[in-house]
Formats: C-alpha cells, sequence, structure tokens
C-alpha cells in the first residue's frame, strides 16, 4: 500500500495515511455535510491495510467537528476494537491544546466505547 | 423569534428578555457552508480575545457547528424572517442564541428531543449519550440524528427554546443554549 494524504478542505481535515509507518494522522476541522461520504475513502483504506497488517497508531488533532463526523471516527476506531490482536497492538494519540477539557472528554467517551489505549498528547505550539 | 425583524429589531427584543454584557457574534441572513466556516473562526477568535477558557472555546464551536448546520440542512428562506445566530456573554457565561423558520413537522421532532433529553437526570445523561452514540447508525445521507441530543450534552440541558407560528405549515424556532465559561468534565458515574 501507498502513503495516502488527503488534503484539508474548508470544512474537512487533513487525513495521511502512512501504512510502511503504521500510522493515521487526521487534524483539523471535521463538519463534512455528508460525513459517511467524507470518510468512505479512509474506511477503504482502513479494510485493505488491515487484511495485511495488526497494528496502527492514529495520531488524531481536530479543530472541531460535528455529531456525524464523531459516529465515523467512531466507526473507524471499532474497525481496530473488535479484533482483540489488532486492538493490542494499536493506540489512539488524542492530540489536545493545553486546558482543553472538552476535547480530552470527547477522547475519553471514545476511549469507553471502544477500550481501545488512547493517550492525551499536549498539541505542540 | 420576531417576524419581520431586521438585527436591530433582534436585538433589542433580546435585551429585553436576556442579560447578555455584550455580544460578540451577530450573523444574520442566508445560511452556506462557507458562512458558517467564517462565523466558527469568528467565534474563536472573539472568544480567545476576551480571554474564556479553551474547553468553552471548543465547546462552544463544537455546539455552533452543529447548530449552523442544523439551520443549513433545515433551512426554508422567507425574507420576512431571515434565520440568525447569535453569540453573546453575560458576566458567568455564553449564550448563544439562533433563530430560523422550520417545517412545524421538523419543530415538533425537535422540541420533542430536546424535552426528552432535558427530561433525562443529570447522572444519567452521560450514559444515556455513551449508549445513544454507540447504536445509532449513519443515513445514507450521513445524518446520525446525533445533533441535538449532541447540544443538550454539552450544554449540560441548558437549552431552552421557544415557538412562534408563522403559517399553517412554518413556524419561527428559536433556540437559546447556554454555555459556562468554567467547563468542568462530567466525569464517569461511579459504580
Amino acid at each position: 500500500m501507498n502513503k495516502t494524504v488527503i488534503e484539508a478542505g474548508h470544512n474537512t481535515p487533513e487525513v495521511i495515511f502512512d501504512p510502511e509507518n503504521k500510522k493515521i494522522s487526521i487534524s483539523g476541522i471535521c463538519t463534512p455535510e455528508n460525513p459517511r461520504m467524507y470518510f468512505k475513502q479512509i474506511f477503504m483504506l482502513m479494510d485493505e491495510y488491515l487484511k495485511e497488517n495488526k497494528n496502527l497508531s492514529f495520531n488524531i488533532h481536530l479543530n472541531y467537528y460535528n455529531s456525524g463526523s464523531t459516529k465515523c471516527l467512531l466507526h473507524l476506531f471499532m474497525k481496530i476494537a473488535v479484533d482483540p490482536v489488532i486492538k493490542a497492538g494499536s493506540e489512539v494519540n488524542w492530540i489536545i491544546d493545553e486546558g482543553d477539557l472538552e476535547l480530552k472528554e470527547s477522547g475519553q467517551l471514545f476511549e469507553e466505547i471502544t477500550n481501545l489505549k488512547f493517550n492525551y498528547v499536549p498539541a505542540k505550539d | 423569534m420576531n417576524h419581520n425583524s431586521p438585527t436591530q429589531q433582534i436585538l433589542e427584543q433580546l435585551s429585553r428578555t436576556e442579560n447578555l454584557r455584550e455580544y460578540l457574534v451577530l450573523v444574520y441572513g442566508r445560511i452556506s457552508q462557507e458562512m458558517i466556516i467564517s462565523a466558527i473562526s469568528l467565534t474563536e477568535n472573539k472568544l480567545k480575545l476576551e480571554n474564556f477558557h479553551q474547553a468553552a472555546i471548543t465547546r462552544t464551536k463544537i455546539i455552533s457547528a452543529e447548530l449552523l448546520q442544523n439551520m443549513l440542512k433545515h433551512q426554508i428562506f422567507n425574507e420576512k424572517c431571515l434565520p440568525y445566530f447569535i453569540l453573546g456573554f453575560t458576566d458567568k457565561s455564553l449564550r448563544i442564541i439562533t433563530g430560523n423558520l422550520l417545517l412545524k413537522t421538523t419543530c415538533d421532532t425537535l422540541t420533542h428531543r430536546i424535552d426528552k433529553y432535558k427530561r433525562i437526570g443529570k447522572d444519567q445523561l452521560r450514559s444515556y449519550y455513551i449508549e445513544t452514540f454507540r447504536n445509532t447508525e449513519l443515513s445514507p445521507e450521513g445524518n446520525a440524528g446525533l445533533g441535538i441530543l449532541d447540544i443538550v450534552f454539552r450544554a449540560g440541558q441548558q437549552v431552552n427554546y421557544r415557538i412562534t407560528p408563522f403559517n399553517d405549515e412554518i413556524c419561527a424556532m428559536e433556540l437559546n443554549i447556554m454555555i459556562h465559561n468554567k467547563v468542568t468534565a462530567r466525569q464517569p458515574q461511579q459504580s
């Protein structure tokens, strides 16, 4: 699989899928009008990657998002969480600005539902 | 919501019912996706200038995005009653006030949901939110039906509304949402 970069749009995040380094990064504003359509390509990349790989690191640094996108993010995390082997080898780096309890709690909600390993990482200036 | 109301009338009406110290953002007129992004960017900059806590800023942005996208999705254009989005603050909290026209059927659905979510005990709301979030499926259009629940949850149930009939099929809905500046985490229930 090749590295895939989806550039940020006015209301969509930048996505970097890096199979060689076993990482996926999603950053920026995430309020697409149709989140399901926007995430479709990412779901397909994940499915293809997980056919041959058993671990993945997420770097998630969101500015703000809509509820449909949170559902899509949950779907993305669940692709990892449903397989005990992949789950054990994977982690989510949930990047937050200093003092942002709101975004931290959003990560904690995902963590509670998926039981994935979440690291709460301070954003670099 | 005041019919045929230019911005000044809206603000005058608000000043009679709300104890807002200052208005930060006022959007009036037809909603577009580009306008939503600009409004939220302006909101963020204004709140930073006023030294609001980062958590309150993020909460306000997420609620605003949800509100404005809902207004766009259900938008009914009529020059006599244009949609508005107002962000102001009192000494202790932020206040978001939106007004727009809706089909009565949509309005009934929204008010039913708001009333239902507000009736849930504060201690149970978090687990209710998680269960709903976990079990809801996205429609082909990408709707999860979580928008109003997300707003009520993040605002700590401080969501009020006012409905004014516009004609037989349409009504005007004003939402009034309070966000505390000192955001505290809603910790999981202790079992």
